[in-house]
Parts: C-alpha cells; sequence; structure tokens
C-alpha cells in the first residue's frame, strides 16, 4: 500500500495524469483507504511540486501539469470518500476558486488550487467563466471560508467587482473573504473594489490566507 | 514638434501602411511583451525617461494587463488610446470590442501584427511539443487555448497579400478546431493618435502625473475633453 502511494506521489511530481488516474482506480478497486491516497500520495506529491516550484526547480508547465494530475486524482478519490462516508480531514480552510465571467484563461487558478490544496486547504475548483452569483452559491453550499476569483483580462476584471457587489446586496460580505488575482489585477484595485485579498502569485496567495484565517 | 512615438509590433504595418512615422521619431517593441506586463511596463517606463526631450511621447499600448498602470513622464506628455488592448485599437473603439465580446468571448482574434510578429497558439504548441512531447503539449494548448471556439481576422490596412494571413488563420484554427471568422477593422483612432490628435477615446496625460486606475478607467467610459483639438 506504501508503495502505491509513493507511486501516486511521483506521478504526480511527474505530472502524469494518467498514471494519476489509473493508479486512484487501483485504490478505489481494491478497497485501499481513499483518505490515505489523498493525504500521502496526491497532496505530498503536489507539496513537492509547490517547494519546487518556489524554489525555481520547475517551469510553468510542469506545475500546470501537475496540478492538473491533482484534479484528475482528486475528481476519482473524492467522490469514493463521500461515498463510503469518510471525513478527508481537517482542512486549514475551504476555498471555492473560479475564473470570473467572460474570461476562460484556467491556468493561474489551477496552479493556485494545487498549491491550496498541497497547503491543506480543501479546494472547490468551480471552472471558469463562472457568474458572480455562482460562486457565491458555491461557497454557500459548501460552507466555503474564501472565495477566490481570477481575472486575466483588463475587459473582466470589473467582474471581480460584481462577486463582491453581489455579497453586499446580498448581506453575505462578512461571511466570506474574497481573494482576487491575475495579472491586470494589483492591490490598489483589490483596495479600490473591496476584496479581502490580493496577491501576486500562488504561494503568496496561499501564505495570505494562513494569516487572515489564523486571526 | 518632436514626438516620440513607442509603439507595439502590433500596429507597426498600419503605421507604416498609412506613412505616419514621417516625421517623428519610432520605437517598435518586441511582441512578446504582451505577455510580460511587468517587462513592457518597465521597458516602457525606461524608453519614456530617455525620450524627456522630446514635445510629446506617443504610444499605441491600450491598457495591455495595465501594463501602463504607475507609469510616469517627468516632464513630457503621453498620448495614448482608451482601449483595452490592440484588438479595441484594431476594431477602432472599446464600445465595438465590448459589443463583440458580449456577443461571444470565446473568440480569439488575428490582426496582421499578431500574425508576422505575434506567437500564434500554434507557434506556442510547436514549441511545447519539441520541449516536452506531443502528450504534454497537446495537454498544456487544451489548457491554454481549449477553450476558445472562434478565429477572427481583423483586417486593416496595409495587408499586401489577404491570402496568406487567411490561410494562416486557417491553419491555426484548424489545429483547435475553431470557427473561422474576418471582420473589418478601424484604424481612425490609432490614426488620430498617431497623429497626436486628441480624441474622445485617446487619453492624455501631462508631465509629471502618475497614470493612475483612474485614469486608465475614467476615460473607459469617454474622454472628458471632448473636443477634437490640434496638440
Amino acid at each position: 500500500m506504501k508503495e502505491l502511494f509513493l507511486e501516486l506521489k511521483q506521478a504526480i511530481i511527474d505530472g502524469d495524469e494518467d498514471i494519476v488516474g489509473e493508479l486512484s482506480q487501483k485504490v478505489i478497486d481494491e478497497s485501499i483507504n481513499p483518505v490515505d491516497a489523498v493525504q500521502e500520495g496526491l497532496i505530498k506529491g503536489i507539496e513537492v511540486v509547490g517547494e519546487l516550484w518556489k524554489a525555481g526547480e520547475v517551469f510553468l508547465p510542469d506545475v500546470m501539469m501537475s496540478a492538473e494530475a491533482m484534479k484528475v486524482g482528486l475528481g476519482l478519490l473524492e467522490p469514493e470518500i463521500a461515498k463510503l462516508g469518510m471525513s478527508e480531514g481537517e482542512s486549514k480552510g475551504k476555498i471555492v476558486l473560479g475564473t470570473v465571467e467572460g474570461d476562460i484563461h484556467d491556468i493561474g487558478k489551477n496552479i493556485t488550487g494545487a498549491m491550496f490544496t498541497a497547503a491543506g486547504y480543501k479546494v472547490f475548483d468551480i471552472g471558469t467563466d463562472i457568474k458572480a452569483e455562482d460562486f457565491v452559491l458555491k461557497a454557500q453550499e459548501v460552507g466555503a471560508d474564501i472565495i477566490g476569483a481570477s481575472a486575466l483580462l483588463t475587459t473582466t476584471m470589473s467582474a471581480q467587482k460584481q462577486i463582491i457587489d453581489y455579497l453586499i446586496e446580498h448581506n453575505l460580505k462578512d461571511q466570506f473573504k474574497v481573494f482576487i488575482g491575475g495579472g491586470p489585477t494589483s492591490q490598489a484595485y483589490a483596495d479600490e473594489i473591496g476584496a479581502d485579498g490580493w496577491a501576486e502569485s500562488a504561494d503568496e496567495a496561499v501564505a495570505l490566507a494562513d494569516r487572515m484565517l489564523a486571526k | 514638434m518632436r514626438i516620440k512615438l513607442i509603439g507595439c509590433q502590433s500596429t507597426m504595418n498600419e503605421i507604416h501602411a498609412q506613412g505616419l512615422n514621417q516625421g517623428m521619431d519610432c520605437e517598435f517593441l518586441d511582441y512578446s511583451y504582451h505577455a510580460r506586463p511587468d517587462r513592457l511596463h518597465a521597458k516602457l517606463q525606461e524608453i519614456i525617461n530617455q525620450s524627456q526631450d522630446y514635445d510629446l511621447i506617443i504610444l499605441t499600448y491600450g491598457r495591455c494587463s495595465n501594463s501602463m498602470l504607475g507609469l510616469l513622464s517627468p516632464r513630457i506628455p503621453l498620448l495614448f488610446p482608451a482601449t483595452h488592448d490592440c484588438i479595441g485599437l484594431m476594431l477602432g473603439s472599446t464600445a465595438r470590442h465590448m459589443e463583440l465580446f458580449k456577443e461571444n468571448s470565446l473568440t480569439y482574434y488575428f490582426s496582421q501584427g499578431w500574425l508576422d510578429y505575434g506567437r500564434t497558439p500554434l507557434a506556442e504548441y510547436c514549441e511545447y511539443e519539441e520541449k516536452y512531447g506531443e502528450k504534454k503539449a497537446r495537454k498544456l494548448i487544451k489548457t491554454l487555448y481549449g477553450s476558445y471556439q472562434k478565429a477572427i481576422f481583423i483586417k486593416t490596412p496595409g495587408i499586401k497579400d489577404l491570402e496568406r494571413y487567411r490561410k494562416k488563420v486557417q491553419e491555426i484554427a484548424d489545429f483547435f478546431g475553431w470557427e473561422v471568422g474576418e471582420i473589418e477593422g478601424d484604424t481612425g483612432l490609432l490614426t488620430s493618435i498617431v497623429k497626436g490628435i486628441k480624441v474622445p477615446e485617446s487619453i492624455y496625460v501631462d508631465g509629471g502625473q502618475v497614470v493612475t486606475l483612474e485614469i486608465l478607467a475614467g476615460t473607459q467610459n469617454g474622454n472628458k475633453d471632448r473636443a477634437r483639438s490640434r496638440l
């Protein structure tokens, strides 16, 4: 079993989603504890990738591939965990992540998701081109601590403000921290629209979340 | 009046085709800055600093991922388009860009400059394939561009061989399985700005004034200075 977890970890580091898929299926087929597979395999692997990324030892496409592989593994194992009525264990917090309406840029969000997962957060990635309302509905559904909204275009960054406006309008602003990110955004913009957090990179976003949720 | 033009290669063909570069010092920057707003910002600031002995600095950059944010020309005014990027600039206005964006945000726009000097999605795929092999390269490129549905070529002045561009766009679109379309560009805004004319969709920043979000955003909704005036 230990061997299988090590293989899973390595497949995440290699960014090989096919192998991650096969191994995750094996976990299910052989009734191996899926929580352990996630904790000891997938998360250990993405932790390594996160460290290598911070150290500048891997390139963006490598991290992207690992993040994608991570999604495949979680996509198979999480439903199994739910089916078995098991708990995934304590997480540091829950974050709903998505790219705003009109914007289909996926990569920054995926990497942010992978880094948050590696750091012990439970990540709900709701995809790209997501309406303000849908961010909030998902956050309510899962009881999220943070809503993370990505925008990569100056044409779409106003949709980040729409999420905050929606929360204010529905008296929900106090329930979630809103983090924004993406190329054209800045701390000044985050302040202007009333976002709780902004970070330039995925690992800075994690550090910010750690500080904010520790309060 | 001595004018310095700092332009993106995305606008070079159109400017040359109309002879707008006559009588001014032009410097066209590499297209690859498109993907690195931080580097573009630094490069623009560097050239602005070196160009303080001119009377006006014209830029053909729009907000371009907010690369323009925070720029400061100590003594000389700046003039540039209030569009989001070169798509709006080639279409002639932000309004037209946004109208098309609302119609279908999943459109990838091409212009002659993009095809001549830029790094097309297909070229990017080829680079990845060489580096990471076909399997990873396909996955990467799908993550990057897989959601787009349509390629539209913006026709602007200066196109010598339209068929060559059509073929290029078709080749890229076929690779990704996109529909293909064409649209007439409108270089009216670009032309006015390069001629140094303040128009509603231009941004004019006095020397010593930092380019702020308010300046960039305020003019997105129409410049207060609506009167056309020759500088």
